[in-house]
């Protein structure tokens, strides 16, 4: 067959459109930054509305920059990149499109019910399960148009930058489906299906992830395929890039537990999260120096071009911040940093540094790419840079040094450890106001800068036309059929296939089996293990040519992928799914929440109350100083989502039922310096206003049987009940102490549900969980 | 067997092995890499430079017409 040239448009618009959506809501992103940075020095700029409240806000921030900003600036750049690396058109238009406009309506619905306090409770996953079903819909759209793509490929071979692509789209997929299962109570709320600490370690995993396989894998992506055609020349070291990409995708997936250091998660699991976070410095610093030297003999477009300084700036910040991240994840490095301000400083320095400044170089190289005019003004985009590095280097020095101040005055004891320096929480607070002001000044300058680019992404396509590009290329046959790819079979029935997967279940066997399989899984995994050193020593050419085939075969690429991504999910994860029974559990146990109980934790979700508040004693003794015994595992087992933070922009509240008198909550919540002077807490007086609604509380009681709480066979009368007579009790005590509020208001609730923390039983020997009707 | 994974010490065995793994695959990926043959290597690092992404000006949009520059190969 002879082959026929023929020329391909590439599909530009998209891109165009992800591009100026970048933009536009990164700047509603980081506004909303800004404006929290600010309310945590100026309280009154919640104005006293719950949608503008600070803990409502931050999540719309935390979405808004990672699902809109980075989120459309990763599409515009997967979607260029892959359709000029493997020399075809973006398989649908319609797809195109439907992806596009469906995040656009994802992010509006974002926008539209976190500020509302619909949420789940849960840090990046606040989303209601609405918006997570769409969610999940765009990303297989995505990913069939981008797989589609793959398959009418002209281009044989599948660059670097195609298999963090690829990663991205199969991991994603794979924690963003887990993390959300949950049971609908209504058409605006669920309940996780994971609690307890089976729920922080399934959240962190996907938490962690998130950062490595939505803010990391993609941009990387980006930097191997832009970084090389904004210097003009080829990445430094295309075999560094495979040793990256591989134990990058293979090592990441294990480290989220570091997120959950010196907790009541198991001992082995911290271990776990802790070597894999180190490990990581390895494939994080090789991905940095490859970008880096990938400017080698270009320095001198550093003093002019924009572009190139945006990038290697970028890339540094990314070098600074996977440094910054394994040294957080030592054990007692994270007993200083865990909960302050450090670990903001280390986010900001990543997402600032590194997908900020990654985004604006690929928007400024692809402006006069996309539209027929060149870019606006160079000076503005050199202005733009220097605003923002200035800007980053104020925020996160200024959180460096918060965090730091923190972490040394909540740690610091006298009399021989006995004693806390520094008892009440509030003087670190008050000790770190000048630094979070320089944080907002920083925030602003960033901010700024942003803005700058985009009146000049404005002023450059003002009249411009839109460019899309083409490409000549010679349609001989589909290149995934072009000699040397892997068939199905290939790709299962060969060697390193086979002597993996029996290798794995033999290891399975003995670490999981009874006495009799585990030790015939010790057999077969050193057999196994024999018999695969020898067959390579026999045939080493065939394990050599397979993984070479492997890399012109997309299918398979993307199994092997998943599989070293999925493995590292699967170790951690199931033994903890079956520990999560509180039979299983030792010492102590949680006792379920009463009706009212329940109602008031679900108005704490949705305040947002836990992006301050932690609910985590750690084993740590200036921790147990403060805030009483450390926290025990079987002591959140019922608490879906479990709510044990991640931030003390206030004291940990694990403990913290009984502490105070009812009045005193009532007090607080309506104006908390009324109790506490020089407090940043805003005021929640909406509770004390709003009407309890209690309608859903029996459907709320049996989803949360379903999830495993042991609660009665309550009727609805019964449930009502439950909660008039609890209401009625604690609006007594109120009125006893001057406080006159109807019984039915929301803050009753949420003072119920307060002064249950900290209460539990001990464990029964028998290991039978008893219920509230025992 | 579950009380065990939370609270016994031979557990640890998890973190032993799962270093032994990933150190396995990080040696063997990077045996791979290194003996990838020139050719192979030169092929895959200039796959961006195979599709020109000319700027308007380069192409001619804006009437100053310039060509693509040339990436620089490595011998």
């Amino acid at each position: 067959m002879s082959a026929q040239k023929t020329t391909v448009e590439f599909n530009d618009k998209v891109v165009r459109q992800f591009l100026l959506a970048s933009v536009i809501w990164g700047a509603v992103g980081m506004l909303v930054g800004v404006l929290i940075a600010a309310q945590l020095n100026f309280w009154q700029l919640n104005f006293n509305t719950s949608f503008l409240t600070w803990s409502h806000l931050r999540p719309l921030h935390t979405n808004a920059v990672i699902f809109a900003l980075v989120g459309n600036m990763m599409f515009a750049g997967v979607y260029y990149s892959t359709q000029r690396l493997v020399k075809a058109r973006l398989a649908s238009d319609f797809l195109s499109q439907f992806h596009f406009w469906g995040w656009q309506a994802i992010i509006v619905s974002a926008a539209c019910t976190l500020p509302f306090g619909f949420t789940r409770g849960q840090e990046y996953a606040e989303l209601i399960w609405p918006i997570n079903l769409a969610v999940v819909v765009m990303w297989v759209v995505f990913a069939v148009n981008f797989f589609w793509t793959l398959a009418k490929r002209n281009e044989p071979s599948l660059y670097v930058a195609i298999w963090f692509y690829i990663a991205t789209i199969v991991t994603v997929a794979m924690l963003y489906i887990v993390n959300h299962l949950a049971i609908p109570t209504s058409w605006t709320h669920s309940y996780s299906l994971f609690g307890g600490v089976q729920n922080a370690l399934v959240q962190w995993w996907y938490g962690h992830n998130a950062v490595a396989f939505f803010l990391t894998t993609p941009i990387l992506g980006i930097m191997y395929y832009f970084l090389p055609k904004a210097a003009g020349r080829p990445v430094y070291s295309y075999k560094l890039s495979v040793v990256h990409f591989w134990s990058l995708v293979f090592v990441y997936i294990w480290a989220g537990p570091h997120h959950l250091l010196n907790t009541s998660l198991p001992g082995w699991l911290q271990d776990l999260g802790m070597t894999f976070s180190l490990m990581l410095w390895a494939p994080s610093w090789g991905g940095m120096l490859n970008g880096l030297l990938t400017l080698r003999g270009g320095w001198d477009k550093l003093r002019t071009d924009p572009v190139i300084k945006f990038f290697a700036a970028g890339v540094t910040f990314y070098g600074m911040s996977t440094f910054e991240g394994p040294l957080l994840a030592i054990k007692s490095v994270n007993a200083l940093a865990h909960y302050t301000d450090w670990i903001i400083a280390h986010v900001h320095g990543g997402t600032l540094g590194w997908n900020g400044f990654m985004a604006a170089g690929m928007i400024y190289w692809l402006i006069p790419r996309l539209w027929s005019k060149p870019l606006h003004s160079t000076a503005l985009a050199n202005l733009h840079f220097w605003i923002g590095l200035v800007g980053i280097l104020l925020y996160v020095g200024a959180m460096w040094a918060s965090g730091i101040t923190q972490g040394l005055m909540l740690n610091a004891t006298s009399e021989h450890g006995t004693v806390l320096t520094y008892p009440n929480f509030l003087d670190t607070v008050n000790a770190i106001r000048p630094l979070m002001l320089m944080r907002v000044i920083g925030g602003t300058l960033y901010l700024a800068g942003w803005f700058l680019m985009a009146y000049n992404l404005w002023k450059s396509i003002s009249g411009a036309k839109p460019v899309n590009g083409t490409i000549e290329v010679f349609a001989e046959e589909p290149a995934h059929h072009a000699p040397g790819s892997l068939s199905i079979a290939g790709w299962v029935l060969n060697p390193p296939v086979v002597f993996s997967c029996l290798g794995i279940g033999f290891a399975c066997a003995w670490m999981f089996g009874g006495h009799f399989l585990s030790i015939a899984g010790l057999v077969g995994t050193m057999f196994c293990a024999v018999v695969a050193f020898s067959h390579f020593e026999a045939k080493r050419k065939s394990w050599g040519d397979w993984y070479d085939r492997l890399l012109v075969s997309a299918v398979p690429f993307t199994v092997l992928t998943f599989l070293a991504v999925v493995a590292g999910g699967l170790i951690q994860i199931i033994p903890t799914v079956v520990i999560h029974k509180a039979a299983n559990v030792e010492d102590r146990r949680q006792i379920p929440y009463t009706p009212l109980e329940l109602a008031g934790r679900d108005l704490y979700v949705r305040e947002g109350c836990y992006l301050c508040h932690s609910q985590m004693i750690r084993t740590l003794v200036p921790d147990v100083l403060r805030y009483g015994d450390y926290s025990r595992l079987g002591e959140s087992i019922y608490d879906h989502p479990f709510q044990w933070g991640s931030k003390r922009n206030g004291p940990d509240l694990a403990r913290v039922g009984g502490k105070y008198p009812n009045v005193w909550h009532l007090r607080h919540m309506e104006n908390p310096r009324s109790i506490s002077t020089g407090s940043n807490m805003p005021n929640f007086a909406w509770l004390l206003s709003n009407k309890l609604d209690v309608s859903t509380l029996p459907r709320k009681i049996a989803v949360q049987r379903q999830l495993g709480v042991p609660y009665p066979q309550w009727t609805d009368a019964e449930i009502a009940a439950s909660v008039n007579d609890q209401q009625k009790k604690i609006a007594k005590d109120l009125r006893d102490s001057g406080a006159y509020i109807d019984s039915d208001r929301e803050i009753v609730a949420l003072i119920a549900y307060l002064q249950q923390l900290g209460h539990y039983e001990k464990v029964v020997p028998t290991g039978t969980a008893p219920t509230l009707a025992d | 067997m579950f009380t065990r994974i939370i609270y016994g010490d031979s557990t640890a065995i998890f973190t032993v092995v799962a270093f032994g793994v990933a150190a396995s695959i990080f040696i063997t990926i990077s045996w791979r890499a290194l003996l990838m043959k020139r050719p192979q290597v030169e092929r895959y690092e200039n796959l961006p430079f195979l599709t020109a992404t000319p700027t308007c000006a380069e192409a001619g949009l804006d009437g100053q017409a310039k060509s693509e520059a040339t990436p620089q190969l490595r011998t």
